[in-house]
């Protein structure tokens, strides 16, 4: 029934582990790896020509997490159901601390001190281990030499286990640890896909939850600035009326006062529809292919006065086409270069020279000859509501900046200041390829 | 008021809020002289300004923290650096919204005397005088 190697040579043994290497490896294709596993038990039993086999994986040498499979003829055929894990102690221990094949006769086996009472390993339903009459066992490496599993043979059909036999063996322990390898590789690529997986998940969660947030903000400085826009539209309206049929029944004190309340409530009117304008941004874009010069030809010809005035000059260098939300880019330029003649020196009149270069998509800058930043408040101006000087010297809301930073950023960008105090001013940002 | 001072410093840079918490101080009638300075530059400056080798040297000063460029607490930071003699008796700083934790806790480093909600009233004015002079 089982063809015996006992007595064949080592040729024919290897020839023989090829024929198995081939059959195992399609094997592997599409089973379990307990069945694989049982499908190596079965082979090397069959191969040898014995009546029980077994095959242990051990992970890491946990033995916690080891698969355990057996194999037996019809002799054992109760033991089928037997159903106790290895733990790692006994006879086993030689192997795994040997790192190399042991083999015994029975007599050698149940001498050695290592060895353990059968009596002491019962299952759960009170069966004992089945009587070993010799055993033969290889353990199975990992590349890096750890061992993570052995193969064992016990009660050879005919007579005991030879060099030939354990010469097999361990090409099959050989072959065992590549399917342990891919083993490892299928957990490693499962564990890490359900990593993947989860942290996906999270993504996806703060995402939304970051969408909703941004909403509900954006609904809440709608809603609060057009409900502020009434009461304050009164108190202009009153102060107005105040100031034009009671000018003369005031005394200079009053009129001071009066004068005070409406520049107040103007200031706060700026400050609301700034923040209204600065709450839209985005709301509506649309990117499409803009050509710079013309937006910013355009941005100068509606600052053409303002800029005359103060007997200013803009100098619009050669920019490019690029993709952007047209109107955000526009008011974009406009806020920097109105900035940039606003904080002019005395008597030195504004030079503002628009530029750009190709780095990342493109970097653009507008430079002044204006009063320029101090270091310590470069990264304070971006900051929405902040502002550097008093209203009397320079009036404003202290939006324009964090507007202009919102712009870039919407746009996947950044925005920057170099500057010298007295010298002026030179504000960068850059707008990726879209 | 009988405890007269001889120098009110307000720092504020609102022109509003200035005028109308010297108005307070004025009609308290309470010290010599009330000086505005629009900015925390502009209250150092005038700290450090001396006549006769005498500094100004304001008995009490009221402070805004929210002030565009150098701000309350980073005035405060400057005036520890000053010479004793040119510092004042008191600082009362001035809020316009209530004080958070942090702010609170920046203050206690500093020889910040108080805190007090806008507007300056007089009565307001009357108590601080009376804790402190």
């Amino acid at each position: 029934m089982f063809s015996s190697l006992g007595t064949s040579d080592s040729r024919e043994s290897k020839a023989k582990l090829v024929l198995n290497i081939n059959t195992t490896l399609s094997l592997a294709h599409d089973k379990s790896f307990a069945d694989v596993l049982h499908d190596i038990a079965q082979e090397i039993r069959t191969s040898i020509g014995a009546h029980q086999s077994a095959v242990s994986f051990i992970p890491d040498g946990d033995f916690q997490r080891a698969v355990h499979t057996h194999s037996f003829s019809s002799k054992y055929e109760k033991y089928n159901s037997y159903d106790v894990m290895p733990t790692g102690k006994g006879i086993w221990r030689l192997v795994i601390d040997q790192r190399k094949s042991v083999r015994f006769t029975e007599e050698e086996l149940y001498s050695h001190p290592m060895f353990k009472r059968f009596s002491e390993l019962k299952d759960a339903r009170g069966l004992e281990h089945p009587p070993m009459p010799g055993w033969l066992a290889s353990p199975v490496k990992r590349p890096n030499g750890e061992v993570v599993g052995v193969l064992q043979l016990s009660d050879r059909f005919e007579g005991d286990f030879d060099e030939h036999d354990q010469e097999y063996l361990e090409g099959m322990a050989k072959l065992t640890s590549i399917i342990f390898e891919l083993q490892y590789v299928n957990h490693d690529l499962a564990e890490k896909t359900k990593q993947a997986e989860l942290a996906e998940r999270k993504l996806r969660r703060a995402v939304s939850s970051l969408q909703r947030q941004n909403q509900e903000i954006e609904q809440f400085v709608y809603v609060a600035s057009h409900d502020l826009q009434e009461p304050l539209r009164t108190i202009i309206d009153l102060s107005e009326k105040l100031k034009k049929d009671y000018a003369d029944t005031l005394d200079a004190k009053g009129n001071k006062l009066l004068s005070f309340v409406s520049d107040s409530s103007n200031r706060m009117r700026n400050l609301v529809k700034g923040l209204l304008e600065y709450g839209r941004i985005g709301k509506n874009k649309q990117l499409k292919s803009v050509d710079c010069i013309k937006l910013v030809k355009a941005v100068k010809k509606d600052m053409k006065t303002s800029i005359e005035e103060v007997d200013g000059e803009l100098i619009i260098n050669d920019l490019p086409i690029i993709n952007a939300y047209e109107t955000e880019l526009r008011v974009l330029f406009q806020n920097l270069i109105a900035n940039a003649i606003k904080f002019r020196r005395k008597d030195v009149p504004p030079r503002v020279v628009v530029s750009a270069k190709p780095n990342n998509g493109w970097t653009f800058s507008i430079e002044d000859n204006g009063i320029g930043i101090d270091k310590q408040y470069q990264d304070q101006i971006f900051v929405i509501f902040q502002r550097l000087y008093n209203q009397s010297e320079y009036p404003g809301t202290g939006i324009g900046l964090s507007h202009c930073k919102k712009i870039v950023e919407l746009h996947g960008g950044n925005i920057w200041v170099e500057s010298t105090p007295n010298e002026g001013s030179t504000f960068f940002f850059n707008i990726p390829n879209l | 008021m009988e405890k007269k001072l001889k120098c009110i410093l307000l720092v504020d840079d609102d022109a509003a809020t200035n005028f109308l918490n010297s108005m307070v101080v004025e009609e308290a009638e309470c010290c010599e002289r009330c000086v505005v300075a629009k900015s925390g530059m502009e209250a150092l400056e005038f700290l450090k300004s001396s006549e006769n080798g005498e500094y100004p040297q304001p008995d009490l000063i009221f402070l805004d923290i929210n002030m565009p460029g150098m701000n309350g607490w980073q005035f405060l930071e400057h005036y520890e650096k000053l010479h004793i003699d040119q510092k004042a008796k008191v600082v009362i700083v001035m809020l316009t919204t209530s004080l958070n934790p942090d702010d609170l806790e920046k203050s206690k480093s500093t020889n910040v005397e108080g805190f007090i909600h806008k507007p300056l009233t007089e009565e307001i004015l009357k108590k601080i005088i009376d804790k402190n002079f």
